[in-house]
């Protein structure tokens, strides 16, 4: 057996900071490089899918479709137009019933004018007696369904009529009324 | 083995290629992660909202002849002519007689830009109750009539007391 006559100098053993220092720049250096590739990778693929969802979007609206999309509108359109004319109308025999029901039987009018939209009645009438036009002006002031009257003045003709103008505003619950 | 130059260029290239392409494709990843998400959300919007649509139409069928109703009421266009038509024929119909038409004009609508409102006046003349029926009817027509204003003028005449009616009335169209 050989007997090695000048011994070698023992190999200096790598320091612990050196080789943790060496071990986590090789973990970190391939695990960047793998996280990068991975996260390149991954974006491309979400590039991608976000294309075919886009693609499936435009697919999902075809004429077909679109089509029915107008249809419907056009639909709402005209059911929410009716009903927006129909909840606000005023119908006429409310201001009729109102004046019928409110005259004084010795009361005559000699014209009426119906402002439907401004929910105001105008009118001309000729009392038989100063007792019958004031009982009169008592019977609208009585009426809960008229809003607001005003009869600007009066007079007196030589046959004993009273003639007047009178302007009737009339309440929300008398065009909401059905008797 | 390794010198120690050779370390530290390891775990400096790792940082920076950490730090100058990690972290920005790691942020681009985020980044298209949430937009993928908001792609996704859409496409099920659409889906629903394609879903709600055939919903809609199925639940309108059973509404065709209401629909066609609507339609009547609101037409797509002023039609004036058969409107003038129908006061006419109204009119006969009730007892009273039309002894004037006046002029129509077509305007869009105060309340509504996406209606457009035809007003017409017009005058007729005979009983007070026929004349309350013709309105009735008129405001109970299948196209949608509004009564906007009317007056009203009695006569004395040797057959009697005869009225005359000043009509103002509107119709809607699209």
């Amino acid at each position: 057996m050989a007997i090695e006559i000048i011994p070698k100098k023992d190999q200096e053993k790598p320091s612990f900071l050196r080789r943790f220092t060496l071990s986590l720049g090789i973990f970190l250096l391939i695990s960047s490089i793998a996280a990068t590739a991975a996260f390149a990778f991954f974006e491309i693929k979400f590039d991608q899918e976000k294309e075919d969802i886009d693609r499936m979007i435009q697919d999902r609206k075809t004429d077909e479709i679109r089509d029915l999309e107008k249809r419907i509108r056009v639909h709402s359109r005209k059911v929410n137009n009716f009903s927006e004319i129909i909840k606000e109308r005023a119908l006429v025999a409310p201001f009729f019933r109102l004046v019928e029901d409110s005259l004084h039987p010795l009361v005559i009018l000699t014209n009426l004018q119906v402002d439907v939209e401004e929910k105001r009645i105008s009118a001309s009438g000729i009392a038989a007696t100063i007792v019958s036009f004031d009982q009169q002006v008592k019977i609208l002031e009585n009426n809960p369904l008229i809003k607001s009257f005003s009869i600007p003045n009066f007079s007196r003709r030589e046959d004993g009529n009273i003639t007047f103008p009178i302007v009737i505003n009339i309440s929300e619950e008398a065009l909401n009324s059905k008797q | 083995m390794f010198q120690t130059k050779n370390i530290l260029v390891i775990f400096f290239g790792a940082v920076l290629i950490m730090v100058f392409a990690t972290l920005p494709f790691f942020q681009g990843f985020m980044e298209s992660m949430e937009l993928l998400a908001d792609k996704e959300e859409e496409l099920r919007r659409e889906d629903e909202y394609i879903e709600r649509l055939k919903e809609a139409e199925e639940g309108l069928r059973g509404y065709s002849s209401k629909l066609n109703m609507i339609d009547k009421a609101i037409s797509n266009d002023p039609a004036v002519p058969s409107l003038i038509k129908y006061i006419e024929d109204t009119t006969r119909g009730y007892g009273i007689f039309l002894t004037n038409l006046g002029s129509f004009s077509t305007s869009p609508s105060r309340d509504n830009p996406d209606l457009q409102e035809t007003k017409i006046s017009f005058s007729v003349s005979g009983g007070y109750n026929s004349f309350k029926s013709f309105l009735n009817a008129m405001e109970h027509s299948s196209r949608l009539i509004s009564i906007e204003s009317l007056s009203i003028t009695p006569t004395i005449e040797d057959e009697g007391i005869r009225y005359s009616f000043n009509v103002t009335i509107k119709t809607y169209s699209h």
